[in-house]
């Protein structure tokens, strides 16, 4: 059994990411912003951290930190839908913070599994 | 013998009383003389042998400011000023033997300071008894004075006069003087700088041929007498020139017409590049705006897509292969979703390039990765020429692969459904003098390796109005929808990122050729 965290501010996402991961390998918790993740990642243990960059209350870059500083074997997959000042660099700068892989919304279900695989073998 | 006694006594007593007559005659004779000089209120001095001052007229004394005691028996020098007392002694002296001597503007003592005086003396021969000489004095104090003062006019206005005319030499504005019709009169230095040092022919040349100026334009800037601008060609160069002018009369009463000119070509160059980088400056923030714009609506519209992608992938599996139509409508949603996302990431391509790795790029095999993704329909033949071998230069296959992409797509709508060719061309550049122009911030450099990498076509071409927008985001000749208009923003930028020369060129129906100078390695 995988433990996935889902941290996204978007119900939607968070709705599809699960969709996406509908499989009886695969338990999903879903967060809505970096602070409740960052309490659910303290609380149990997870495989991978899947989280956006922008969210109101913690954002990605912060959560990013924070959960390697918790844990610096985690593995996270950071997904974005674009920058919001149009400087759209952010998921580069995910990974130089820690993230294993970074993925631009909107992906589909394929793209979600074969990222989730990459970075498993690694 | 008392005859002759008597003779001889007669003869004595006559002679005596002959020349008792004589002197008195001529004692009379001076008195007279000094009396007509006393009563016409003249200067006049008579003197002894020795030139001393035995008669003085009241005048002569009120000039000299002094009593006739005071000037009697002295010296005629006494009254003169240090200066000129030793050529009145000369005079006197060439006096006694030629009679009459005049000396002008001798300066006489008087109680004011200085009189000048025209100095006549005269020996008295005839009536030289007591008195000797005459000296009679005019005072010319008052014309000397006048005369001095009009040659210091002179003398000044002669210095305003070769001041101004220094000024006008050596001045660094360019001036002519031109007289009613034209004709040039007198140019300074910076003048004939001006005009390139053409030969200019005073009296005979008029500034219309000279500036080949607009003769009656002139004519009537001349009337208002203002400051008024001229484009003129000077050995076919533009200038703009600024013509300041004044009338003015020679001593003649002659009226010409001072032209000061001032060359403000430079100005107006100068004024020209600001406007440009004002608009430059200003098309940069729209595109910053725009920018931020599009980054504020991508993230809301790509996590808006996902659930559509997400959910329709999720139903359309789960559909039984008995409910084919419905699970074709939701493949189309999916790629109705699929086709927003690629243009939401045009779109931000406008500003950003995604940042890729630099790698050798063989250039050819560039185009054989993408030619399968150019999409051309059968009416576009593609043609690959390629002169070089082994074509590479450092960039990256994705960024260029994406930029030449966003060409192609352009070639195409540009050739629409008529018969036409996309060309490429691949040839190797080296550049000794005159490269082409490049038309963004990197210049093609002289004597340097290039890979010029080119792609025609031979579609509508772009007309001449539009040329300086092209590369500008969300500018299209396309009817709005089919195109967003940035696709050649993202190669001017790709472009701009490997600091890669960029060429366009493109007439109305002749079809456009980009080219980028590819650094050869």
């Amino acid at each position: 059994m995988k433990n996935f965290l889902v941290i996204d501010d978007d119900a939607l996402v968070r709705e599809s990411i699960q969709l996406m991961l509908n499989d009886s390998d695969y338990k999903v918790d879903l967060a809505e912003d970096g602070v409740q993740g960052i309490k659910l990642f303290k609380q149990n243990k997870y495989d991978i951290v899947i989280t956006d960059i922008i969210m109101p209350n913690k954002e990605g870059f912060e959560t990013i930190s924070e959960l390697k500083s918790i844990n610096d074997n985690v593995k996270i997959i950071a997904i974005s839908g674009g920058s919001r000042n149009g400087i759209g660099a952010y998921l580069p700068i995910a990974e130089n913070l820690g993230a294993k892989a970074i993925l631009y919304k909107p992906f589909d279900e394929s793209e979600l599994i074969q990222t989730i695989n990459a970075v498993y073998s690694h | 013998m008392e005859t002759i006694a008597i003779y001889v006594t007669s003869s004595i007593f006559i002679g005596v009383i002959i020349l008792s007559t004589l002197y008195y005659i001529k004692l009379i004779k001076q008195r007279i003389l000094f009396n007509t000089l006393e009563h016409t209120r003249s200067y006049a001095l008579f003197l002894n042998k020795s030139n001393k001052i035995t008669k003085i007229t009241e005048a002569a004394c009120n000039l000299l400011g002094a009593d006739k005691q005071d000037l009697e028996n002295k010296h005629l020098n006494y009254i003169f000023q240090q200066n000129d007392k030793f050529i009145i002694t000369q005079t006197l002296k060439k006096v006694d033997k030629q009679n009459v001597e005049i000396l002008d503007d001798v300066s006489v003592k008087t109680k004011a300071g200085t009189a000048h005086v025209l100095c006549k003396i005269v020996k008295l021969s005839e009536l030289s008894l007591t008195h000797d000489k005459c000296v009679i004095l005019q005072d010319r104090t008052a014309i000397v004075s006048k005369t001095k003062k009009v040659e210091a006019a002179e003398k000044q206005i002669k210095e305003y006069a070769e001041l101004l005319q220094s000024s006008f030499d050596d001045s660094f504005m360019p001036s002519i003087l031109i007289d009613e019709y034209g004709c040039i009169t007198n140019y300074n230095k910076s003048f004939h700088a001006l005009v390139k040092k053409v030969e200019i022919n005073i009296n005979q040349d008029s500034i219309f041929d000279i500036l080949q100026l607009n003769k009656h334009h002139f004519e009537e800037s001349l009337k208002t007498n203002k400051c008024f601008e001229f484009t003129v060609k000077i050995q076919n160069q533009e200038k703009n020139l600024v013509f300041n002018l004044h009338k003015i009369k020679n001593s003649k009463d002659k009226q010409f017409t001072l032209c000061q000119i001032q060359d403000i070509t430079k100005q107006k160059q100068a004024e020209t590049i600001r406007k440009k980088l004002e608009n430059q400056i200003k098309q940069a923030r729209k595109v910053e705006y725009l920018g931020e714009l599009a980054g504020m609506v991508s993230h809301e519209f790509n996590n808006a897509l996902m659930p559509i992608i997400s959910f329709s992938n999720s139903v359309e599996k789960s559909l039984p292969e008995t409910m084919a139509d419905e699970k074709d409508k939701l493949k189309k949603v999916i790629e109705a979703s699929k086709h927003a996302r690629d243009m939401i990431n045009q779109i931000m391509s406008i500003k950003h390039i995604d940042f890729k790795e630099t790698e050798v790029v063989d250039l050819a095999e560039l185009i054989k990765i993408y030619q399968p993704k150019f999409n051309l329909t059968e009416n576009i033949e593609l043609v690959i020429n390629n002169s070089t071998e082994n074509a590479t230069t450092m960039a990256n296959y994705d960024v260029l692969g994406q930029a030449m992409q966003n060409v192609v797509k352009n070639a195409t709508q540009g050739i629409g459904k008529e018969q036409g060719q996309i060309i490429f061309n691949i040839d190797l550049a080296n550049y000794q003098q005159n490269p082409p122009h490049s038309v963004n911030k990197n210049p093609i450099k002289t004597n340097k390796d290039y890979y010029r990498f080119e792609i025609k076509d031979t579609g509508m071409g772009i007309k001449p109005e539009d040329m300086e927008n092209i590369f500008n985001p969300f500018f299209t000749t396309k009817h709005f929808g089919k195109q967003i208009g940035t696709g050649l923003t993202y190669v001017y930028n790709c472009m701009e990122k490997y600091q890669i020369p960029l060429e366009i060129n493109s007439k109305p129906d002749q079809g456009v050729s980009i080219v980028a100078f590819f650094p050869a390695i």
